[in-house]
């Protein structure tokens, strides 16, 4: 564990510095030791790819009071891998018009678009990380074989319900938004509402998995989850 | 019977700000939140609020608002202008009781930021816990965006309560054009000792491009020791991370919550509401401190605040 200084109000604690589910998982697993101990002075928590990030109020808790802390914890947690909290099936349509950059990622990989969809599909993902905007989730677990750099320039609108990658994650957009990653095709199912308790349908740790849907069925999933007759916890298990 | 403030002029970025929505970095929620906490606290105090409470924020131009409540108790604090009640200037940092019907006014602000808190604060729920207006992802605030003309804001309280004015003494404006203090870091590591050096001891003039999303500066480049990225993690408010070109971005409260540039170095809790403060054009330099020193002037900052607040007289 490397204990990084964000200024006096953020300590990060770094456990690798690549894409590495298993720093990921020792984040999270310090992120609920530490939500366990309810120290006062921290004010947020973020478990994410390769670390986890604790912002705190200096005034009320120092740096060096929550060093002390977070290598006490760290030396009591047990290398078993928590099992995810909860595992989601989104509904993923592959079609025109969602999948921008189907053909052209098939083509770079040297795969056919079935080849590249049949992957995509056999993946079980892990939410490395919850963040950048509001619900939206770095997905660990990519084949290495569909391996791709980012687009250059990004996209300045990557629809809302993108399903997209880069190098060696996958992601959903929940929201439109400016983006770099390689448009695959889009989920019908809403990952964050603010009507929910939770605003946010995922939370680092959970585990996904894709479902292949044609265009007729994404439209009138989408419809539904729209409406608010479905809701993707019920949905989406 | 319904308080309200009317909207005659909506100012440039008029939003609803409080101490932050804090908690929710996990799932990718900003804290948002004054961009000058010091400010917000000090306007709220004057009415009699709670110090985080909600209040406007008007970014460089102020915005023009009629009552629409039997009376209300208001004050103003931050970066100062021409501020009118009925075309007749009235003081920043202490409150005033405007009559339904009259009209207060903030001009052109002298600054980045004002803030105007009123007695009883917002009939607005709270989102996540707070009444911040993060635009980005219309989240919260007024409608989860800035302030447009022709809106009418609820209001708690259909009239001020019973009670003197309070004033506050004017905050020493000694600290223009001393550097903002930074802790370096988180990625240090990743810059040249050169480029250190250079953040340390050449002036970045803010840009234009500069919001409640972060401040890009404009100077002397930053070269990277290697790789000009990361793999993304966790960003907070202060953090000046420098993309490719060299030329640092310092984030402020609706920054996202993680990024994959390097940090090269992070300003200090108690200077943010400096950094809030910070209008395109000027010039910022920084200097190099221990985190012990950084707590050591926050924890200075909260006890001058709380000696300020302990000085309201009636006025």
């Amino acid at each position: 564990m490397r204990l990084r200084l964000a200024g006096d109000g953020m300590l990060v604690a770094e456990f690798s510095t690549g894409i590495d589910p298993a720093a990921s998982a020792r984040a999270r697993a310090l992120d609920a030791a530490l939500k366990a101990r309810a120290l006062s002075g921290v004010v947020a928590t973020m478990p994410g790819i390769r670390s986890l990030a604790i912002i705190h109020d200096p005034v009320h808790l120092t740096t060096r009071a929550l060093t002390a802390v977070l290598e006490e914890l760290e030396s009591g947690l047990t290398a078993a891998e928590a099992a995810p909290a909860h595992r989601w099936v989104l509904p993923a349509c592959y079609e025109a018009p969602h999948a921008l950059d189907l053909e052209e990622s098939a083509t770079r990989l040297g795969l056919s678009t079935d080849e590249l969809i049949a992957r995509h599909l056999a993946g079980r993902y892990t939410a490395l990380m919850v963040g950048s905007y509001p619900g939206h989730p770095y997905l660990g677990g990519l084949d290495p074989s569909l391996y791709l750099p980012r687009r250059v320039p990004p996209r300045v609108r990557v629809p809302r319900g993108s399903i997209a990658m880069a190098e060696l994650m996958t992601n959903v957009y929940p929201v439109e938004a400016p983006g770099g990653w390689n448009v695959l095709g889009c989920t019908a199912a809403p990952l964050f509402d603010l009507r929910w308790d939770n605003p946010s349908l995922l939370s680092a740790g959970d585990e996904v998995v894709f479902r292949r849907v044609g265009l007729a069925e994404h439209d009138s999933l989408l419809e539904a989850f729209t409406a608010g007759t479905l809701h993707p916890r019920e949905a989406c298990r | 019977m319904s308080a309200a403030l009317d909207v005659l002029e909506p100012g440039l970025f008029t939003t609803i700000q409080d101490r932050g929505r804090l908690g929710f970095m996990d799932i990718g929620v900003a804290p948002s939140g004054a961009l000058d906490g010091l400010s917000l606290r000090s306007a709220n105090v004057l009415v009699g609020n709670d110090p985080g409470d909600a209040a406007f924020e008007m970014c460089r131009l102020g915005a023009k608002f009629r009552v629409a409540a039997e009376s209300i108790r208001f004050a103003f604090a931050g970066a100062e202008g021409r501020l009118t009640l009925d075309g007749e200037p009235i003081e920043f940092w202490r409150s005033h009781v405007a009559r339904r019907g009259q009209v207060i006014h903030l001009a052109a602000i002298r600054g980045n930021v004002a803030y105007m808190a009123i007695q009883g604060g917002f009939a607005i729920e709270p989102v996540l816990g707070s009444l911040s207006t993060y635009t980005r992802s219309a989240i919260g605030g007024f409608h989860g965006r800035r302030l447009h003309a022709g809106d009418a804001v609820p209001l708690n309280q259909v009239e001020a309560r019973t009670g003197r004015n309070l004033a506050l003494p004017h905050p020493v404006p000694a600290e223009r054009g001393r550097p903002l203090r930074v802790v370096l870091g988180p990625h240090q590591e990743m810059f040249t000792d050169a480029a250190i050096r250079t953040l340390l001891t050449t002036p970045y003039t803010v840009t234009r491009d500069a919001d409640r999303i972060g401040v890009r500066l404009e100077g002397a480049p930053l070269e990277h020791a290697g790789a000009k990225e990361i793999v993304s993690d966790a960003n907070t408010t202060g953090c000046m991370q420098v993309p490719g070109n060299g030329q640092p971005i310092a984030l402020m409260a609706d920054r996202h919550s993680c990024g994959g540039y390097p940090k090269i170095a992070t300003i200090i809790t108690a200077d943010l509401h400096r950094l809030g403060q910070a209008l395109p054009g000027t010039t910022l330099r920084f200097e190099a401190v221990a985190v012990e020193q950084a707590e050591a002037a926050a924890f200075l900052l909260a006890e001058a605040e709380a000696a300020t607040f302990g000085r309201l007289r009636e006025v």
